[in-house]
């Protein structure tokens, strides 16, 4: 089974007007996604995640390299192709712009009807469509309503909602989550989760770290134009996880058995006593101690390195 | 490389577009040219005619290639098709793209590029850098607008006394459209009516006068297939203000050759009776009484040409004591006409002449 | 297909606008009062109203024009609008065709309404003034409708070269700069023709000649105004103006797809 995406040594330059300054956004990046994979592509703002998407939605041509989607590629590039091939393959890719701006004077089911019909869609299977994503995404109570009058939240679902009319396999969402409310942000993450449950491939390009890591199995880190760490969260951001118990109280006898073990006993903010574990190995001897002492154990606590301190780190080191 | 062949098949097609495109463009000026040739003919066709009558107040101003070209062309014409100064403008056309009209047209072309070619004012602007309607370009497309504009100025001034500005402004109103009728019918109404009442001499008058007959003159060049400027310029000013019954019906006359409106009609036969052509002059009623039942006025000017008609044909038998009665009731009947009382004095004097031989006899 | 829903959409989208709103206010407002000016001037009434409706018509009908086919792209450029609607199954040409045909069908809709409204000024003023002699109406509402015809030929050239414009531009403002400078350009053209005929030397009259039969020319369109003052010198038809309309058009479409079709989103 082909990738759902396979990137290959793609690059693009960006020329001014009289070709005389390059600026080059995308510095030969390899990538590779499986089918039914939630893959998070993560950079600072500028990195080249915007302009590898439109190269990945065939709106952007690469200067070179290949960027391949299920096994295709896009032929538009030369004038003279036909263009059916190309239509099959975008039709397989549903895309949620950065801030989806919909034409302000139609409703969301209008809108919905405007891309369907970009589609193909029609009649009654375009009805039908509009629906079934409308309620997927959980708007069908606002959809006749305006999309002037639309929160952020409500103008995202219906980003998404347009970008699932073709029923396609892969998804590409840029900022899926940006500039919305706790709230709100809690209901599309929870549709991404519906939607990998779908069976959707997920390609989520993002700064929110946060999200990212709620979702996603694998994930790339661009900088400038280049990828600079990739793989999976949990090799990446999971390895080197301390471990932290916090009891209700501590004798001094078993504080002492426990820095004998190397650990670091404190005060946590709680009123509680927390134990900083040396490594995460050493679980099991320092519950035996406590179990010895029959010491109250509140919980124990997974202290993994965050992908927020992996981003900043892997982001310094790259400037270093 | 590849790129390379694309711009090369772009560029294969935007040659595909421009190539129609420019060859378009110089049909679209040919037919525009030729249109030009027509006009020109026709307007050497009205100026040929006023030249047969002697009545254009000036000499013949058009250079000698200009009139041999007018000959060569009525000549292939009338040969071609035998009523060809009669033409219509869309048969008029057909024929000019006969193939011997070729080298004419080609001549023209040349004469225009050196202004020898004076006749056709407004539209030849193009070829004649000289022409100040080069202005024209200026206003995009919008001189029509322009005219107008300037026109109401026209108005502006008139009412404000202002006649020394008013002739500029009207030249410029003509330069700028050339076809604005209105504007030489009404420029010589004003120039031949109210401005001359301002002036005590004659000299001075006859001078305004004649600019408006200049100006209907050259509304005729530019458009010589419209009535109204002759007939303006016939009964206007010929037959009203200069009583001049033989250019006045020769330029009504003119004027019902086009389409023209009713009273034209009745003006010509006016003029025509006042020039002693009674015949003439019924018959053209009698026309327009055919085509215009329903109006009445013809039918008392018709009764009035019948009773001439039979008063001539009473004096011809010799019985001149009935034609003096028949030109008396036709003098009384009608203070306005000007032939009657004419007519009874010399048929008076007549039968006088006939008394008195009498009486010596 | 999808040109016809992006066209629909642009023309949805267009006809909202406010600028296109006051153009179009602004010039029925001109052709509604030229009825007036009409005092001004005894004896030339309906000649006047004539040149002020179609002068007005041309004038708005082109800024309707440059700001109806200018705007379109560098608008949804800007909302990146554009990037959600190349991401679904069309080529940009289709993009382009069906823009351009948005902006006819906004141009077409303006156009009416001012042809209506001064057909109904034509019909009053035939009204008022009873003539002799004066031609039925219908027969100067066929003139009347063939000049619009000629508007909208202009119409058609200019609103493919500013759309051609518009692909280059991010704002809106460019395109119409260039568009009015554009039709101020293709109305003076004959200025070339004028010193193609009057060069220095044979070859510098050829070049300057050929240079001139390639440049949009929009005086062919006067022949408009002869039409509506029924001038009996229009033996030749509209024909070949429909289809140098058309060609150009075509022409601008493709400068258009050519500045379009690779263009960094």
């Amino acid at each position: 089974m082909p990738a759902a995406i396979e990137i290959i040594n793609l690059t693009k330059t960006y020329r001014s007007l009289f070709g005389l300054r390059q600026v080059t956004a995308v510095d030969n990046l390899n990538l590779h996604v499986d089918e039914g994979e939630v893959f998070g592509f993560l950079g600072p703002n500028g990195a080249g995640k915007t302009t590898t998407i439109k190269i990945l939605l065939g709106i952007l041509y690469p200067s070179s390299g290949e960027c391949k989607l299920f096994g295709e590629q896009f032929t538009s590039s030369s004038a003279f192709a036909p263009e059916t091939a190309d239509s099959r393959l975008k039709a397989s890719i549903g895309y949620l712009p950065e801030g989806p701006y919909f034409h302000e004077f139609l409703t969301g089911r209008e809108v919905l009807a405007f891309y369907g019909r970009l589609y193909g869609l029609g009649g009654q299977n375009l009805k039908k469509r509009i629906s079934e994503t409308l309620e997927i995404v959980g708007m069908e109570y606002a959809a006749d309503r305006l999309v002037q009058h639309y929160s952020k939240g409500m103008r995202q679902r219906v980003g998404l909602a347009q970008a699932l009319l073709s029923d396609p396999k892969l998804l590409i969402l840029d900022e899926p989550t940006v500039g919305l409310d706790p709230i709100a942000r809690r209901e599309i993450r929870d549709l991404l989760l519906k939607l990998k449950g779908l069976g959707k491939t997920l390609f989520i390009c993002s700064h929110e770290l946060s999200e990212v890591e709620m979702v996603c199995e694998r994930i790339g880190i661009v900088n400038h134009g280049k990828l600079i760490k990739y793989g999976k969260l949990v090799d990446l951001a999971f390895k080197d996880r301390a471990v932290e118990i916090h009891v209700a109280s501590l004798s001094d006898e078993t504080r002492k058995k426990l820095e004998a073990l190397n650990c670091i006993t404190g005060k946590h903010e709680t009123g509680l006593t927390s134990i900083r574990l040396p490594a995460r190995q050493a679980v099991y001897d320092v519950l035996d101690v406590l179990k010895a002492s029959s010491t109250d154990v509140v919980e124990v606590l997974s202290q993994k390195e965050s992908l927020e301190d992996l981003f900043i780190r892997t982001v310094k080191e790259e400037v270093a | 490389m590849k790129s390379w062949k694309e711009w090369l098949a772009f560029g294969a097609l935007a040659l595909a577009f421009l190539i129609p495109i420019s060859l378009l463009q110089s049909g679209i000026d040919g037919d525009e040219a030729r249109v030009l040739f027509l006009r020109w003919i026709d307007n050497q066709e009205a100026y040929e005619g006023q030249l047969l009558q002697k009545i254009t107040g000036g000499t013949d101003d058009r250079t000698v290639e200009e009139k041999d070209l007018f000959k060569n062309v009525e000549d292939v014409g009338e040969s071609l098709n035998s009523g060809f100064r009669r033409l219509s403008v869309r048969e008029k056309w057909n024929t000019l793209h006969n193939r011997q009209f070729e080298p004419f047209y080609e001549q023209f072309q040349r004469l225009a590029g050196q202004a020898k070619i004076k006749a056709v004012e407004g539209q030849i602007e193009w070829s004649n850098p000289d022409v100040s309607a080069n202005v024209g370009a200026l206003v995009l497309g919008f001189r029509k607008l322009v005219a107008d504009l300037l026109w109401l100025k026209v108005d502006q001034y008139w009412h404000l006394g202002m006649v020394q500005r008013m002739l500029p402004a009207m030249e410029t109103v003509v330069t700028l459209d050339p076809h604005f009728i209105e504007a030489y019918a009404l420029g010589a109404w004003h120039l031949a009516y109210n401005v001359t009442v301002m002036f005590h001499s004659l000299d001075e008058k006859m001078k305004y006068i004649d600019q408006g007959i200049h100006l209907l003159e050259k509304g005729i060049k530019s458009n010589p297939r419209n009535s109204k400027l002759y007939a303006e310029l016939g009964f206007t000013i010929y037959f009203r203000k200069m009583g001049d019954w033989e250019k006045a019906a020769y330029y009504l006359g003119e004027a019902t050759k086009y389409e023209h409106e009713p009273w034209v009609e009745r003006a010509y036969a006016l003029s025509l009776e006042r020039l002693l052509q009674e015949e003439k002059a019924l018959a053209v009623l009698e026309d327009y009484d055919r085509r215009h039942p329903e109006l009445v006025m013809q039918q008392l000017s018709m009764a009035r040409l019948r009773k001439k008609l039979e008063a001539r044909q009473v004096e011809k038998d010799g019985d001149l004591e009935h034609a003096l009665r028949i030109w008396d009731f036709l003098r009384t009947d009608d203070p306005g006409d000007v032939v009657a009382p004419k007519e009874f004095l010399r048929i008076k004097h007549l039968l006088s002449e006939q008394h008195r031989g009498a009486s010596r006899d | 297909m999808n040109s016809i829903v992006i066209g629909l959409n642009a023309y949805r989208e267009s006809i909202r606008k406010k600028t296109l709103i006051a153009f179009l206010l602004f010039a029925m407002l001109v052709i509604g009062t030229s009825t007036f000016l009409t005092v001004l001037s005894p004896g030339e009434e309906i000649k006047m109203v004539k040149d002020v409706c179609l002068s007005s018509i041309s004038f708005f009908g082109m800024l309707i024009a440059v700001f109806g086919a200018g705007a379109l792209i560098p608008q949804e450029t800007d909302n990146r609008t554009i990037h959600t609607i190349l991401s679904k199954p069309m080529r940009r040409i289709t993009y382009l065709l069906g823009k351009y045909l948005g902006a006819q069908l906004t141009i077409l809709l303006n156009l009416g309404l001012m042809a209506v409204l001064f057909l109904v000024i034509l019909y009053l003023q035939s009204r008022r003034y009873v003539d002799e002699s004066q031609a039925p109406f219908s027969a100067t509402a066929l003139v009347t409708m063939k000049a619009m015809v000629l508007v909208f030929f202009e119409m058609l050239v200019l609103s493919a070269l500013a759309l051609a414009v518009s692909t280059l531009s991010t704002s809106a403002t460019l395109p119409v700069i260039v568009g009015i400078f554009i039709y101020i350009v293709g109305h003076s053209v004959n200025y070339l023709k004028n010193l193609s005929e009057h060069a220095p030397s044979e070859f510098m009259s050829i070049i300057i000649r050929q240079f001139y039969l390639i440049l949009p020319n929009f005086s062919n369109f006067y022949l408009r105004n002869q039409l509506i003052h029924n001038d009996p010198y229009v033996p030749q038809g509209i024909l070949k103006l429909f289809a140098y309309a058309f060609l150009y058009a075509a022409f601008g479409l493709l400068i258009a797809y050519l500045l379009f079709r690779k263009k960094d989103m």
